[in-house]
């Protein structure tokens, strides 16, 4: 009975292996075509297919055809530092890859960029996204004042490649902001009409802009990303999720969050807009894990 | 215009003749040009095709030759065809459909069966088998790989 068992399992096996149809063979375009349809989180476990299909997942020639067939999509980018490492490490949520027997991969993954930030991180650092670039600044602390960022990369989310950014025009007082996808920074002379600088997405280059209403964008803390016009933070003061009232002009508690544990005080959290949903990162560490950190990730539906 | 006027007879590689409505066949544009460009008669070789994939593209054309044009509820009966038609497809008959598109320039059925794909290889063991590529990382490169590229977020 074994031995009939057997027989049977190598014919199937058999099957689709050459004989009666040899499969033919796709040119790189048409693979390119293929691959363009695959959602990009499958793309870190793919590059493990084989050499060749390694270097054409990074190959701009993929996203030219994925901008061509209209599938641009959003992926989430994680940025964490670790205390023994100035250089901060960039993440992608992927998928992760299927144990043996499995049908299909199943939850995620944080993927780690191969090519790491070659600035270190100074004193202070913010990063803003702007269409497929991620924009790091930098800059040092001395007496009290922020100084012309010393370091102002950007990261192309395409080929997951590091270049240089223009320097900006002045010396800067406050952190910069992102209002409505431009970065916004205030100027050494806060009376001045040309102390606010503005990046312009497309040449990105600097320039001068007229006063705006600053008061607003200070109303900001490092928690906070914006979906469909709206400003969204968390607030580590009251350990509350808020949104930015145009309207009111004020800032109003986020209502209807289910499911969401309370974080600890010193809990680093997060926000991103992930394809319109509010995506929230938070880290916890505790006894039980050694007090090594754990990094949470959950997904608000707006 | 004549009966015969409107058929065209398409040749395949292996000299496999199908009669099909010139409406039909001018999906492709590849036949589109030949008919416009030189007098190839009313029969066209198609050297890169074999019969048994152009009887399919040959379907294929005949069914969104006449549902075009009609209203929102056969656009959606047209979608469920074009699902069930590359849903039971082998991988050597849906490489053989992709590369017959490309050639015959039909636009909707390359994107059609480039999606068909891209749905049906989502692991790395089923990219090998499509796509016909082995593995060539040796198991420390991989490992390596692994452990560069994987930071496990749970579990």
């Amino acid at each position: 009975m074994s031995s009939r068992k057997r027989q049977r399992k190598t014919t199937t096996t058999k099957n689709p292996t050459p004989g009666s149809n040899p499969i033919p063979s796709l040119p790189n375009d048409l693979i390119l075509s293929c691959l363009a349809r695959v959602p990009r989180s499958y793309y870190p476990y793919l590059s493990l297919v084989s050499k060749s299909f390694r270097s054409l997942l990074a190959s701009p020639e993929l996203y030219k055809t994925r901008s061509l067939l209209g599938r641009t999509e959003s992926c989430l980018y994680l940025c964490l530092q670790f205390s023994a490492d100035p250089h901060p490490r960039f993440f992608t949520l992927c998928r992760k890859p299927k144990k043996k027997k499995k049908k299909k991969p199943s939850g995620n993954l944080l993927a780690l960029i191969p090519s790491p930030c070659s600035r270190a991180i100074p004193s202070w650092s913010c990063l803003f996204e702007f269409g497929s670039f991620i924009w790091n600044i930098g800059g040092s602390v001395e007496d009290g004042r922020l100084h012309r960022p010393s370091s102002l990369s950007v990261l192309h989310c395409h080929s997951h490649t590091w270049c240089e950014a223009p320097s900006m025009l002045t010396e800067i007082r406050w952190l910069p902001v992102d209002l409505l996808g431009k970065i916004y920074v205030q100027g050494d002379d806060i009376d001045s009409c040309t102390s606010i600088e503005v990046v312009d997405e497309n040449t990105q280059t600097w320039d001068f802009k007229p006063r705006f209403n600053w008061e607003e964008a200070l109303g900001l803390t490092p928690s906070y990303c914006w979906i469909e016009n709206v400003k969204y933070c968390y607030s580590h003061h009251t350990r509350e999720f808020k949104w930015y009232d145009i309207k009111d002009e004020m800032w109003k508690n986020l209502k209807g969050l289910l499911g969401l544990p309370k974080f600890a005080r010193s809990a680093q959290v997060g926000l991103a807009n992930y394809d319109g949903k509010l995506t929230v990162f938070w880290d916890k560490g505790s006894r039980s894990t050694g007090y090594k950190k754990m990094i949470w990730c959950a997904e608000i539906s707006l | 215009m004549s009966k015969s006027e409107k058929k065209i007879v398409l040749k395949s590689l292996d000299n496999e003749a199908f009669e099909v409505e010139k409406a039909v066949a001018l999906q492709s544009q590849t036949i589109w040009v030949m008919c416009e460009d030189k007098c190839v008669g009313n029969e066209i070789p198609l050297e890169n095709v074999t019969g048994q994939i152009l009887a399919k593209v040959i379907d294929y054309c005949k069914k969104h030759a006449v549902v075009d044009g009609d209203g929102d509820e056969s656009s959606e009966e047209l979608k469920n065809w074009d699902t069930e038609f590359t849903k039971n497809m082998d991988q050597s008959t849906l490489f053989n459909m992709i590369l017959a598109a490309n050639y015959l320039n039909i636009k909707s059925l390359l994107n059609l069966t480039c999606q068909a794909v891209a749905d049906k290889t989502k692991t790395i063991d089923e990219f090998h088998t499509f796509l016909n590529i082995e593995n060539n990382f040796t198991p420390e490169e991989e490992a390596q790989i692994c452990q560069e590229n994987l930071w496990a977020f749970d579990d």
